[in-house]
C-alpha cells in the first residue's frame, strides 16, 4: 500500500520536496552567509544577555542586523510554508474521495479501516519529517540572529521549537476535515489553507496573552536582565507617581546627536516600562501553541474520520 | 466458422435460435459431419448472451445427436447426422400448406395469418420443456 | 443439496438520516448464475452492492457472501469479490502500467497474465495514461482490473450506463467472455433493460428501496402472462392469480398477472409477455400493492 500512496500523492509529495529544497537551499545559502559574517567579525562576543554590553557591540550588531534586516522580513511570507506542506500532504486522500477512488482502493484486498489507518499513519509520519526538517533548517538559519534576539520573538518563535510541527498538522488536518465532508478538492484546499491562516493570525495575536507577560521598570538605557533575548511586546517611557506625560518631558532630554540622555532622565525619573517574555518562556508558550493546534486537529481528523466511516460509501 | 445471430424481437427464446441456426447450417451444408462448432467462449464473445444459453443449446443438439461435445476439444458435428434432413420435413410441409389454405378460406390475410402464427409459436416455444 | 449463495440477504434495510435507501431486502442470489438488479435510479441498487462489499454497513437486517459478513470479515469476502462501482473510478494521473502494478500490490490473488492479454485484446499499451482513454475503455479497463482478481463474484455499478451503444455491446461481449471463462457469478446493475435479457439469468427488480421480484428469468417468463380482453374489472381474475398491473381502456383491459397454474378464464386473451414489459410493470407499481414475492429459489 505504501506503494499506492507514493505513486497516487506523487506530484504533491514531488511539490513538498521541491518546496523544502527551495527553502533549505534558500537557508542554508543565506544562512551560512550569516553564520560566516557572524563569526569574522568577533560577534560571538556580544551574544551575551548583559544589561550592559560594550559599546563596540551595539555599533557591530546594528550593522549586522541592518544588513540581514532584508531576510528577517522575510518571516511572514515563510510561515506560509508550513500551511503549503500540510495542504499538500493532505489533498491525495482529498482527491481519492473527491475522484471516487476509494471506491476503486476499498474493494482490492485491503480493508477499509486498514486503509484509512495506513493513510493517516503515514501522513502523520510526512508531517513529522517535513515539520523536523522546518525546524532544523529554522534553527540553523536563525542562530545568529537568536543570539542576539533571543527566539522568543515571532521571526524566530515560528521556525523553532516544535510548533512548525503542530503547524503543518493543522493544516493538513483542516483539507483532511472540509475534504471528508464536502468531498471536493479545491474547496478543501482553499478551505483549509484559509483556516490555517486565521488561525494562525490569531493565535499570533494572542501569544501574549498566553502567558501573563512580564511587565518591568528600569532605568534607561538598559533594560531588565535578559531583555536582549526576549520577546518585546512593548516599551514605553512613564514617570512613575507623576501625573505628568513623560514624552512632553522626554523632548527636554534629547541632546544635539538626537539620543537620549541618561542622566537627564534619571533626573525626571522618566523609567523605560518594558512588556515581556523572557526566554526561559520559550519552551512554555512553545507547548501551549503547540498544544492548542494539536487539539484542533486531532478534532478535525477525528470529524474526518468519522465522516469517512460512516458517511461514505 | 459458423456466425450465430440473435433476433431479440422474434420471441424466441435465444438458446432455441441457436439450435435452429445450427440446424439450418447443417441442411444448407455451411457445417458438415467433424466440422467444429465455436466455442462458448467464441459465442458468447461475439453475441454478449449468457454462456448458460450456448451451453443449453448445445447440450440440446448434443442429446438429439447432432452435435458431438468432445472433452477438452470442443463441440462438433455429429459424423452421423444427415447432410439434408429436408426430406424428412416433406410431409410436415405439406400439412402447413394444407393449414395455410384452411387459414386463407377462413378469412385470414396474411398480415392475420403470421400473427396467429407468433402468438401460438410465443406460447407453445416458451411453455415445452426441454426434450 | 441446495446451490451455495454466492449473496444472500435476510431483512437486509439501509438508512440514511431519515430515509431508507434499502428495506427488507431478502434474497438468495445462487452461485454461477448472472443476475441483473434492475430499479430505477434511487431503487436501492447502488445501496444493495455497497452493502456487499463492506462499503457501508447495515442498519437493519444481514448480508452474506459465500456465507461471510462483508462488514465483520471483510478480509474473507475482498479477496473473493471483484467489483467496478459506477463510472468505473480509476486513478486518471496513472499509465495502465500503472494500474496493473495497483492490482497486483493491493491483491494477494492477482492473474498478471490475464489483465494483460485483456489490454492487448483491447488495443491498449501500458503506456498509455488512464486519464486519456475513451470512456468505453476506461469501462473495459475497471472491468479487467476485477477480472483479474479472480474473483468468485463479480458485482457491477451500471457499468454501462454512461457508455454509447458499441461500446456498451463491447462491455457485455467482454463480460460474457469473462464468465465463460471463469465460471464466476454476476450481479449486474443498471437502469437499462435492453440488454439485459440475453445476459441474464436471474433477475432482482428493486423499487422504491424493495424487492419486487426476484427470480430466475426463465421463472419469471414461464410464470407471467399477459392477459387482454374486451374492458372489466380484475377483482375476479385477482382472485386466482398475482395481478401486477392492470391497464384499461374505453375498449380493452390488459392486465399482467403472475400466474398460478395456468389461466383458464375465456374472458382473456392469456400470451407470453417478455422480460422488459414485466419489469416496466413492476416498475409503475405504487409500493403498497407490491405483491408478496417469494424468495428467488436458491
Amino acid at each position: 500500500m505504501t506503494w499506492l500512496l507514493w505513486r497516487q500523492g506523487r506530484s504533491e509529495n514531488l511539490l513538498v520536496a521541491a518546496m523544502l529544497g527551495a527553502v533549505a537551499a534558500f537557508m542554508l545559502l543565506t544562512g551560512a552567509n550569516m553564520h560566516s559574517a557572524f563569526g569574522s567579525s568577533g560577534l560571538s562576543q556580544c551574544t551575551s544577555d548583559a544589561a550592559k554590553l560594550p559599546t563596540i557591540c551595539s555599533l557591530q550588531v546594528n550593522i549586522f542586523v541592518q544588513r540581514f534586516d532584508g531576510l528577517n522580513q522575510l518571516g511572514p511570507w515563510l510561515s506560509l510554508v508550513p500551511g503549503l506542506i500540510g495542504v499538500l500532504l493532505a489533498t491525495p486522500l482529498v482527491l481519492e474521495l473527491d475522484q471516487g477512488t476509494y471506491r476503486l482502493a476499498w474493494t482490492q484486498s485491503i480493508t477499509p479501516r486498514r486503509w484509512l489507518t495506513t493513510r493517516l499513519a503515514l501522513l502523520l509520519l510526512a508531517v513529522a519529517v517535513c515539520g523536523l526538517t522546518v525546524i532544523a533548517l529554522g534553527t540553523y538559519w536563525r542562530q545568529p540572529l537568536d543570539s542576539f534576539s533571543g527566539r522568543v520573538g515571532p521571526s524566530a518563535f515560528d521556525l523553532e521549537g516544535i510548533v512548525p510541527i503542530a503547524y503543518i498538522l493543522f493544516a493538513a488536518a483542516a483539507v483532511l476535515a472540509i475534504g471528508a465532508v464536502s468531498r471536493r478538492t479545491g474547496l478543501a484546499v482553499a478551505g483549509g489553507f484559509g483556516a490555517y491562516l486565521l488561525v494562525r493570525l490569531v493565535l499570533r495575536s494572542a501569544r501574549d496573552k498566553l502567558i501573563t507577560p512580564l511587565h518591568t521598570l528600569s532605568r534607561p538605557p538598559s533594560g531588565p536582565q535578559g531583555i536582549r533575548h526576549s520577546w518585546i511586546i512593548s516599551q514605553s517611557y512613564t514617570m512613575p507617581g507623576s501625573r505628568g506625560n513623560a514624552y512632553n518631558v522626554l523632548r527636554s532630554c534629547i541632546t544635539s546627536d538626537g539620543s537620549l540622555d541618561s542622566r537627564c532622565m534619571s533626573h525626571h525619573n522618566i523609567f523605560s516600562s518594558w512588556t515581556y517574555e523572557p526566554p526561559s518562556r520559550f519552551w512554555p508558550l512553545q507547548s501551549i501553541e503547540a498544544g492548542i493546534f494539536l487539539v484542533l486537529s486531532a478534532i478535525l481528523i477525528a470529524v474526518a474520520v468519522w465522516w469517512i466511516r460512516h458517511r461514505i460509501a | 466458422m459458423v456466425q450465430f445471430h440473435l433476433d431479440s424481437t422474434s420471441g424466441v427464446p435465444a438458446y432455441l435460435q441457436i439450435v435452429q441456426q445450427v440446424r439450418q447450417a447443417i441442411s444448407l451444408g455451411v457445417l458438415r459431419p467433424g466440422d467444429q462448432l465455436p466455442t462458448i467462449k467464441e459465442v458468447v464473445g461475439s453475441l454478449a448472451i449468457n454462456p448458460n444459453t450456448v451451453v443449453k443449446a448445445y447440450r440440446e443438439l448434443d442429446l438429439a445427436g447432432i452435435l458431438d461435445a468432445r472433452r477438452g476439444q470442443g463441440t462438433f458435428v455429429s459424423d452421423d447426422v444427415e447432410g439434408s434432413p429436408d426430406h424428412d420435413y416433406a410431409p410436415l410441409r405439406a400439412e402447413l400448406v394444407k393449414w395455410l389454405s384452411r387459414a386463407r378460406g377462413a378469412g385470414l390475410d396474411d398480415e392475420a395469418i403470421r400473427a396467429l402464427v407468433a402468438s401460438t409459436l410465443r406460447t407453445e416455444l416458451s411453455v415445452r420443456a426441454v426434450a | 443439496m441446495t446451490v451455495r449463495s454466492a449473496l444472500s440477504c435476510e431483512g437486509l434495510g439501509k438508512r440514511y438520516g431519515s430515509t431508507w435507501a434499502l428495506r427488507d431486502c431478502t434474497l438468495r442470489i445462487p452461485a454461477g448464475s448472472v443476475t441483473a438488479l434492475v430499479g430505477p435510479n434511487g431503487a436501492g441498487k447502488t445501496t444493495l452492492l455497497q452493502l456487499a462489499v463492506g462499503m457501508s454497513a447495515p442498519t437493519a437486517g444481514e448480508i452474506e457472501i459465500f456465507g461471510w459478513s462483508p462488514q465483520r470479515e471483510p478480509q474473507m469476502v475482498l479477496p473473493r469479490i471483484g467489483f467496478v462501482a459506477q463510472d468505473h473510478p480509476l486513478y486518471r494521473g496513472f499509465t495502465l502500467a500503472d494500474m496493473l502494478s495497483f492490482g497486483r500490490r493491493l491483491n494477494a490473488r492477482w492473474d498478471e497474465k490475464l489483465a494483460r492479454r485483456r489490454l492487448d485484446s483491447l488495443g491498449l499499451q501500458l503506456s498509455q495514461r488512464v486519464g486519456k482513454l475513451s470512456g468505453g475503455q476506461q469501462a473495459q479497463v475497471a472491468l479487467t482490473l476485477a477480472l483479474a482478481k479472480r474473483p468468485e463474484l463479480l458485482l457491477l455499478d451500471e457499468p454501462a450506463a454512461a457508455l454509447d451503444p458499441l461500446a456498451r455491446r463491447e462491455f457485455l461481449q467482454a463480460l460474457m467472455e469473462g464468465v465463460a471463462e471463469e465460471g464466476v457469478t454476476v450481479v449486474l446493475s443498471s437502469h437499462i433493460l435492453a440488454d439485459l435479457e440475453r445476459v441474464c439469468d436471474h433477475l432482482v427488480i428493486l423499487s422504491r428501496a424493495r424487492v419486487a421480484l426476484a427470480d430466475s428469468t426463465e421463472e419469471i417468463a414461464r410464470s407471467h402472462r399477459l392477459l387482454t380482453g374486451a374492458t372489466r374489472g380484475v377483482d375476479e381474475i385477482a382472485q386466482l392469480h398475482s395481478v401486477v398491473h392492470a391497464n384499461t381502456t374505453d375498449r380493452q383491459t390488459t392486465v399482467l398477472v403472475r400466474a398460478n397454474g395456468h389461466v383458464y378464464d375465456s374472458h382473456w386473451q392469456v400470451s407470453n409477455v417478455d422480460l422488459e414489459q414485466i419489469v416496466l410493470a413492476y416498475l409503475a407499481l405504487d409500493p403498497v400493492r407490491t405483491p408478496e414475492q417469494p424468495v428467488m429459489s436458491a
